[in-house]
């Protein structure tokens, strides 16, 4: 429909691609595109195609954990117990629900123009995701490094467990380390945008950001939805 | 939800996306405690109740299902969205399913090398090597044991 009408009247850009004037055109439509529905339509189909790609990346981690659990049950229970405080898995699989709640939020701010509450839902989910980040390292790397609980070869911490429990560490390591960094990006993503929300870019007629940036922040919380229980509760 | 305006000079001919479904506060209010219930849900059956060893597992992996479920639909819209995103994420637990499912096709079906069943090839040195080292601290501190033995913990 739109090519025939794009066929149909004559391109006011003439035929150099240099143009000054853009009030033909919304300003964030990309020239490749026919409209800003499709436009938005595309990003967020990308955005899904890269999730695909890191859940596959997690996905590694996630069958090496499912061998590694049925090889050795009873190393990963008695080193989970051990080793890993839940309670400290719970506070922050519930900071990240948070912070899923208002990046959800945060979009339909935009959608509504809602300047304030968009610029508060995003600050408060960037503060969520370095919680986590923080108590992650204070609490749980740094005691762990100390101590000598860690992954594999390096791990000099035995204390009369299971002659299998440098495996776990080894999953619980890998796995949240690198989730650890998905957070950390995240927090970037969520701060450029914030900062971004901040020189009022977004409004009901272009959002796309803060859509894509947040679907990259709710994949950050579905992984550690499954490392809380395969992790702390095993 | 696309603009069929004739002429791109027209206000709305490049497509705006006012049309685009907008979550209700109540929707994600009511999300996020289900997804904070679950997580209650989840932490209590992992330590109160008990189906076993793979029921609890299972039970687990429910749960966590349901709230990625949750979270998918409404946080990430996939219900009001274009249908092919959702085609994309199926596809994608497909295929995570397939690499979870062949290697343990391959590996349980290798009976050549395995650490469990046949007892005869050692841990990793530096376990035996740490499980020595406490060994002899046991010994030296005249057999109190430092660091509690967690091997017998009951969950």
């Amino acid at each position: 429909m739109t090519a025939i009408d794009a066929q149909a009247t004559p391109d006011p850009h003439g035929d150099a691609h240099g143009h000054d004037d853009h009030h033909d055109h919304p300003e964030h439509l990309a020239h490749h595109w026919d409209n800003l529905e499709q436009q938005f339509n595309a990003n967020k189909l990308g955005m899904w195609l890269f999730l695909s790609t890191e859940v596959l990346l997690f996905g590694g981690m996630f069958c090496a954990w499912a061998i590694l659990h049925a090889w050795y049950p009873d190393a990963f229970k008695g080193a989970s117990a051990y080793y890993l405080s839940w309670e400290i898995g719970a506070a922050n699989t519930v900071v990240l629900l948070f912070s899923s709640f208002t990046v959800a939020w945060s979009v339909r701010n935009a959608q509504l123009n809602q300047q304030g509450l968009l610029k508060l839902n995003l600050l408060l989910s960037i503060l969520c995701g370095v919680f986590f980040l923080v108590v992650k390292i204070g609490w749980e790397y740094i005691p762990k490094i100390q101590k000598g609980e860690l992954p594999g070869g390096s791990f000099t911490y035995y204390n009369g467990g299971d002659a299998y429990d440098p495996i776990f560490l080894s999953i619980y390591w890998v796995a949240t380390a690198i989730h650890g960094f998905h957070v950390l990006v995240g927090v970037g993503v969520l701060a450029w945008l914030l900062w971004r929300a901040n020189k009022e870019h977004f409004g009901p007629k272009y959002y796309t950001p803060i859509e894509v940036g947040g679907l990259y922040w709710h994949l950050v919380d579905l992984i550690w939805i499954f490392l809380f229980p395969l992790l702390y509760l095993v | 939800m696309s603009s069929t305006a004739a002429s791109p000079t027209a206000a709305h001919a490049h497509g705006d996306h006012e049309g685009h479904h907008v979550t209700s506060m109540r929707m994600l209010v009511t999300v996020f405690l289900v997804l904070i219930g679950l997580t209650i849900l989840t932490v209590y059956t992992a330590k109160f109740v008990d189906l076993g060893y793979w029921g609890n597992f299972i039970l687990a992996m429910t749960i966590a299902s349901s709230k990625a479920l949750l979270v998918c639909a409404f946080f990430m819209h996939l219900l009001h969205d274009n249908k092919f995103n959702s085609v994309i994420l199926f596809y994608c637990i497909l295929t995570l399913g397939t690499f979870i499912l062949f290697t343990a096709i391959d590996l349980e079906s290798r009976a050549a090398i395995d650490l469990r069943r046949d007892g005869s090839i050692e841990p990793p040195s530096m376990v035996t090597d740490a499980k020595a080292a406490y060994e002899e601290k046991k010994k030296a501190e005249g057999g109190a044991a430092p660091g509690g033995d967690h091997g017998d913990d009951d969950q």
